[in-house]
Parts: structure tokens; C-alpha cells; sequence
């Protein structure tokens, strides 16, 4: 692997090595252009992926101290794990399930379809479908995802996948397929089709499913236009006296600082670590932090409206047998205010393993006793559904810092304080309706809907707006304070529609690359 | 906000809101029982009474009872990894043993005899309920998932296979197998649907 001097002031950073970071990498490195990526977790490899749900849990989480705060139940059952999501070579992409749906002409424009919803803070994004599609497109083809784009079927339906779509088609459902997925459903570029192992989001051992982790990171260090630099974790960015982001500092494994200089720098480190980075390198110049003139920095989070349906059926499904999101059910994505909320969401069939379901049946100090049990002794016969619901941007659903706790780097710990929109309750009571009656319609014995899990997708923390007293970057996720800074991960959604966000981070950071290499030729940045 | 919820057609979907408290959910928790767990040759260390031991077994029975699924020395097991630990974790057989100790005195309080000998499983799942936000219940609740749901030795009773890839997944076994619904599309018009 190249290596790069700290002092080298010709580099673009990339902090984290994720969907958003990953990608921008490859693509830049592909363009000539040299970058470092620093990412905070270990160097895994698919020799590390077990298919072991707490195994896996302990192993790549990110699991440095955070709080959960606000009016969900995560500020109560699970007050120190907001989140979930990957410290590691890959990010989150070595544990994503590879869901890989487009946003919804509409889903850009939720302010001014939705209107001024009481209580939210809605904003359109500065880009439309039509301009974010040939994104989408180099997107699906990089990623394999099953569907037109690459001509890939959509995987085989497994059991309880069948189950649900029976049900779905039988309450007059049409929409309704097992796709589109970031999964090979025949061998592609380098990686095999999928085998049915049925432990997705414990890490894809046989690499079928898109992680940066074997395909992007690999890719951009072959041209030896980029170093990876793993056990590294960025702890401010530095900024010259014209206020342009000038380098980072970062720990490494031995927690030993070391200042990277940059010509740019990326941030990519989900959308708790990303706001937090900004707002822990306030300065004189930039007291509220960096890039925050418009207070809006932390701010929107938003991490899908959600809910877990299993049902029980009268015989055996064995739901953990294949993919784990196995297929949609994608009916319920519209707008319909006679639903009583606006916007909509996506039925996802998703297996849990048995530890899985077992914590998270009833999450909390409560879920034990008789009736987990008699669940619990069900398992071999359920199916189950994961919704994925859009959810409303709040300005006080956001990240903060503690004023004193602070984390192994000495950092302060990130508070996330998120209270659901009366939209969201309406809409998961909606989903929880309409999927009990799916259910029902083929003979569900009993049903089970579980809260929230603990947040796989995070949003809108830093997001984008054509006015930089309403957003933190602009359509191509550069700052509108800082020129040269830029923000390269789902933080910067301005909404967070129905769909599962990985795809549209991957097609944001394609587009960025482009805007960045255009902008470093005309020295612009 | 929706909770747990069980219902049987066609009654109507009523919803359980439950107080709880908080518990982290964390590494620590991952790693509390899994580690510790043992094989069960009944305990008679030094650590707690044999009245202990007895209440400690009770409990994880009734945390999470599977009576006809899961055989008694697997409840045994985790009740002795608990045990183990108490003696060697000055902090875990203080919890152990005050909690143990109280439950038992509440236990003959209400019912005149002490936790284990209480006959009705409702009664003493009303004890629990009772000090369920506690550190000490909470132990032996995490102990007792792990020992149970996370322990592969298990995992086929509850239909679970655990780790597939060594054997290549489930493509040629079985992970669309049943017959009770329709089939899914077939290669050919999953194909076509995608041209
Ligand atoms: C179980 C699970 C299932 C999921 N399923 C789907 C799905 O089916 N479809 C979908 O679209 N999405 C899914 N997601 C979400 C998806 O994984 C994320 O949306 C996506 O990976 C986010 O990309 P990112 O680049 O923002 O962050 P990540 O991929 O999380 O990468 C961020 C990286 O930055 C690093 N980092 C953070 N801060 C710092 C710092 N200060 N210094 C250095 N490094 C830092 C982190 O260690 C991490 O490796 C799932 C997530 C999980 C956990
Ligand atoms: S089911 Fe397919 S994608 Fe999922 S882990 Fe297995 S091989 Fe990989």
C-alpha cells in the first residue's frame, strides 16, 4: 500500500471507510486523485465474519460510550446503545443487510409536498430524482444490485419470504418482489452469488453482498492512489486563519496523535460520529462548530420510523434459512394523507436468528417469563417483517456533546436525544395494522410487534439545503462555510424517506467525486 | 409507542405499555453469562447457602421456562456458572446473596415458605415481577438468556441451525422448502422481470 506523509498537503482525507467513505475513495482514486482514509475501527477481513449474531455484535459494533436521551425507548431500554452500527475496515457496510432501494420523486421534496408539518423541520434536498437517477444507475452497477440496471434477477424467495408475500398478495397487495438487493443472485464482478447462508447482517462470509470492505477499499489502494489507515481515530479537523480546513488530528492504535495535513477533507463517519467531529472542532473562528453557521449541525436526526412484526404461523417456515431481508413488500410507499400521516413505508421481510429475537422480542427489563417463553418456543414457525417508514425531521432530534462525560480519546460522548413525530407513531401503528393483517390472512396464530431496534440507519445530522442558513452543505455535500470540506455519508440526507439509505449515500458519493475532482482542476478548492 | 404484544385472532390488537427502566445493552451485557458459563455438577461451594442454590435454580427456571424444550441441568448449569462467579466476585455474591436472601424473606412473607417451595408459577413470577428493575434480577436475567438462547447446544430444539456457511449456506438445503404456500416466481420470470 502507498503511503502517504503527514505532511503532504495535496491529499484529500477521508475520515471513516464506510458506504460514504469507501466509495468516495475508490472513485477518487480511479480519477488520479490521491487520498488517506482514516478510519477509527480494526482491519477486518472475511477470514474475522462468523455466523454468530452476538459474536459478531462484540466483535465490529461500535460500542464507545454514547447516551440515548429523548422521548424514544431507546433512551430507556437501551440507554447506551442509540445505535447500531460498525467500528471497522467496511463500516457498516460489512453488516448491512444490502437493502438497496431509490428515494421517491416526492421523498426530495418533503417540504413542499407535506407542506409546514407542525412540530417538524422539513426541508427539500437541492437535488431531484432526475438528477440524482445516472447516480443511481453507476450506483446499482457498482454495487450489483439485482434488478434492470444490471440485468441480475432478483434472488429466489426463501420460506418466509413466501410466507409474507402470500399474505401480502392475498389483502390485495401487487408490489411485491425480492429485490432490489446488493446481493449477487448469480456470480459478478469478482464475487459469487449468494449461497442462502442466511447471516447478512452478521457479514457476508462468502462476500455475494456489496461491503466496501472487498470490493471499494481493495480497489483503491490497487491503484496506489490511496492509503487506509485503520486504528485511526480523527478527533478534530484543523482549519488555517481564512478558516479553510487545513489537516486532521487523529489517535492511532496507540493512542499516539499524529496532524495529516489535507488539500480536502471528507467526513463519512455515520451520522452521530460526522455531526460530532464538526461540533468538536469549534474554534475561535468557528465557536458553535465547524461548518455550523447554520445552527444546524447535530441537528434532523432522523433514523427510519420502525418496527419489528413476527408472526406465528400454524407450521414450520424456518424463517433464518437464506438472505436475510429476503424480499419487499412495497405497496405501502405513497403519500396518502387520508392514512392519517404522511408519507410511507416499505415492508421488509427480515429474519432474526434466535438470540436476536430473544432480546429483542421485548426489549428492556420486562422480556422474560412465560410468555417470552411460549414465543420464544415458536421460533421454527414465524415469519417476520422489518418496517422502514419515513421519518420526520425535528430540530431538537439531534446530537449533542455531554458537558462532561468524555469517551477513551478524551472526546465528549455524543448525546443522541431523539423523540418520535406524532407522524411516526401514526405510521408505525399503520404498518403494525396492515402487517398484522397480512399476516392474518395466512393463518398467523399469534403475532409479536417489537420497538425500534437500536438504529442501523442514521440520518440528516448535517444535511443538505440550497440555503445555508437552513442546511450545513450544499447538493454536493460541500459545506457552505468551509469550501474545501465536505460531507460524504448519509448525514447529509435533508430527508430520510422510505427507502433503506445505503444506496443513495453510495450514488451521493459517485456524484461527489466527480464535483471534487472538477473543483481541485479549477482550483476552486 | 408500541410494545409487546400477543394476541390471538380475532381479539383486537391491544397494546401493553409496560414501565421499564433502564438496562444497557452493551458488550458487557454480551459477554456476562457466556463466558462464565460452566458445566453443572451441582454446586456446594462456600460462596451462598443451599437454600442459594435452590432459589438461584427456581429463578432461572422461571425467567425463562421451556418445562417439555430445555432439561433441568442446562437451568442447573447457569445457576452454577452464577454461583462460580460468586465466589470468586466479592460484588457479585453480595448482589447474589442479597437478592436471593430478600426474595426468599418475601417469598415467606406473602406465602410462608421460601422462593423455590412456592407452588403457584404465578405467584412467584409476581415475586420477580416485583424486583425485576434490580441489578440482582437483571444478572440472573442476562445469565439465563445467555445461557438459554445463546447457547448452541440448544439451538436445534427451538428450530435454529446457528452457522451455515461451512456446509454452503441453505441453497441446496432447503431454504425454500416448505409446501403450505405457493411457490416463489420461478428463474425464468424472475429474469424476465428484471429485463
Ligand atoms: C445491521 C444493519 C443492517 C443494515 N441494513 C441495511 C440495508 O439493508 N440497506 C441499507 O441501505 N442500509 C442498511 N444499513 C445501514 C448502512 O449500513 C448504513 O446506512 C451505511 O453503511 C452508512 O454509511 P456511512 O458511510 O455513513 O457510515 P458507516 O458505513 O457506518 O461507516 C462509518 C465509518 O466511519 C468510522 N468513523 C466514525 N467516526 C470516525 C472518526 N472520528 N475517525 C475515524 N473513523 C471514524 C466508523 O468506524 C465506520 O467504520 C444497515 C445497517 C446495519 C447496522
Ligand atoms: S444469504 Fe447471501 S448475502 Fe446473505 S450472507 Fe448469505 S451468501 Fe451472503
Amino acid at each position: 500500500m502507498t503511503q502517504f506523509d503527514l505532511n503532504d498537503d495535496s491529499l484529500v482525507v477521508i475520515v471513516g471507510s464506510g458506504a460514504g467513505g469507501g466509495t468516495l475513495a475508490n472513485e477518487l482514486a480511479q480519477k488520479g486523485i490521491k487520498s488517506v482514509v482514516l478510519e477509527a475501527g480494526k482491519p477486518y477481513t472475511q477470514d474475522d465474519i462468523e455466523n454468530d449474531e452476538w459474536g459478531m455484535f462484540n466483535k465490529i459494533s461500535w460500542l464507545d460510550k454514547r447516551i440515548s436521551a429523548g422521548g424514544w425507548h431507546h433512551a430507556v431500554n437501551h440507554p447506551g446503545l442509540p445505535a447500531w452500527i460498525v467500528k471497522g475496515y467496511g463500516g457498516s457496510t460489512i453488516h448491512w443487510a444490502g437493502v438497496a432501494l431509490r428515494f421517491k420523486e416526492y421523498e426530495f421534496k418533503t417540504r413542499s409536498t407535506y407542506g409546514d408539518m407542525a412540530d417538524a423541520n422539513l426541508e427539500d434536498w437541492p437535488l431531484s430524482l432526475a438528477e440524482l437517477t445516472p447516480y443511481y444507475e453507476r450506483a446499482e452497477l457498482k454495487m450489483g444490485v439485482t434488478g434492470k440496471t444490471t440485468g441480475m434477477p432478483h434472488l429466489p424467495w426463501n420460506n418466509g419470504f413466501r410466507v409474507l408475500a402470500e399474505g401480502a398478495r392475498r389483502t390485495g397487495r401487487s408490489n411485491i418482489a425480492s429485490g432490489p438487493m446488493a446481493i449477487n443472485s448469480v456470480d459478478r464482478d469478482g464475487r459469487p452469488a449468494c449461497q442462502q447462508i442466511g447471516f447478512c447482517m452478521q457479514g457476508c462470509k462468502v462476500g455475494a453482498k456489496w461491503s466496501t470492505m472487498y470490493t471499494e477499499l481493495p480497489r483503491a489502494v490497487e491503484t496506489g492512489n490511496c492509503e487506509i489507515r485503520t486504528d485511526c481515530m480523527v478527533l478534530k479537523i484543523e482549519h488555517d486563519a481564512q478558516g479553510r480546513a487545513s489537516g486532521v488530528l487523529y489517535a492511532d492504535a496507540a493512542g499516539n496523535q499524529h496532524l495529516q495535513k489535507a488539500r480536502v477533507v471528507c467526513v463519512a463517519g455515520n451520522s452521530i460520529e460526522s455531526p460530532r467531529l464538526l461540533l468538536n472542532s469549534a474554534s475561535s473562528l468557528f465557536p458553535d462548530g465547524l461548518a455550523n453557521s447554520s445552527g444546524q449541525v447535530g441537528r434532523n436526526y432522523m433514523c427510519h420510523t420502525t418496527a419489528g412484526v413476527y408472526a406465528a404461523m400454524p407450521e414450520k417456515v424456518r424463517m433464518y434459512r437464506g438472505t436475510s431481508v429476503a424480499g419487499i413488500v412495497a405497496d405501502e410507499v405513497r403519500d396518502d394523507p387520508t392514512r392519517g400521516f404522511r408519507g410511507g413505508y416499505h415492508l421488509e421481510f427480515l429474519s432474526l436468528g434466535l438470540p436476536f429475537l430473544a432480546a429483542f422480542l421485548e426489549p428492556g427489563n420486562t422480556g422474560w417469563g412465560r410468555r417470552t417463553a411460549e414465543a420464544m418456543e415458536q421460533y421454527g414457525n414465524m415469519s417476520g417483517v422489518w418496517v422502514c417508514g419515513e421519518d420526520m425531521a425535528r430540530a431538537d432530534n439531534r446530537i449533542t456533546l455531554h458537558a462532561t462525560e468524555r469517551d477513551q480519546y478524551g472526546l465528549p460522548v455524543p448525546v443522541v436525544t431523539k423523540t418520535p413525530h406524532n407522524n411516526d407513531h401514526a405510521m408505525t401503528a399503520d404498518a403494525c395494522n396492515v402487517t398484522g393483517e397480512i399476516y392474518d390472512a395466512v393463518g398467523a396464530k399469534a403475532i409479536y410487534n417489537l420497538p425500534a431496534y437500536p438504529a442501523s440507519h442514521n440520518m440528516g445530522t448535517n444535511r443538505m439545503s440550497a440555503d445555508p442558513t437552513r442546511g450545513v452543505v450544499n447538493a454536493q455535500g460541500q459545506s457552505h462555510d468551509v469550501a474545501n470540506l465536505f460531507v460524504s455519508d448519509g448525514s447529509q440526507f435533508t430527508s430520510s424517506s422510505a427507502a433503506n439509505p445505503t444506496l443513495t449515500i453510495v450514488a451521493l458519493a459517485i456524484r461527489q467525486a466527480e464535483s471534487i475532482a472538477a473543483k481541485m482542476t479549477a482550483r476552486e478548492i | 409507542m408500541l410494545h409487546f404484544l400477543t394476541r390471538r385472532r380475532p381479539a383486537p390488537r391491544a397494546k401493553a405499555r409496560l414501565s421499564r427502566r433502564g438496562f444497557l445493552l452493551s458488550s458487557a451485557l454480551a459477554s456476562v453469562a457466556v463466558a462464565s458459563l460452566g458445566h453443572g455438577t451441582a454446586w456446594a461451594g462456600p460462596a451462598l447457602g443451599p437454600d442459594a442454590a435452590a432459589t438461584l435454580l427456581r429463578m432461572t427456571q422461571d425467567i425463562y421456562p421451556h418445562p417439555t424444550l430445555v432439561e433441568p441441568e442446562h437451568y442447573q448449569a447457569i445457576a452454577d456458572a452464577l454461583m462460580t462467579e460468586a465466589e470468586t466476585d466479592a460484588e457479585v455474591k453480595t448482589l447474589l446473596a442479597d437478592g436471593l436472601t430478600a426474595l426468599d424473606a418475601q417469598a415467606t412473607a406473602l406465602h410462608g415458605s421460601a422462593f423455590a417451595a412456592v407452588a403457584d408459577a404465578d405467584a412467584r413470577e409476581a415475586l420477580l415481577r416485583a424486583v425485576q428493575h434490580g441489578a440482582f434480577f437483571q444478572k440472573i436475567r442476562w445469565a439465563t438468556y445467555f445461557g438459554i438462547y445463546d447457547n448452541k447446544a440448544l439451538w436445534a430444539r427451538f428450530n435454529y441451525e446457528g452457522s451455515s456457511w461451512e456446509e454452503g449456506g441453505y441453497a441446496d438445503r432447503g431454504f425454500s422448502d416448505i409446501t403450505w404456500v405457493p411457490q416463489g416466481p420461478s428463474e425464468a420470470d424472475r429474469l424476465a422481470a428484471v429485463q
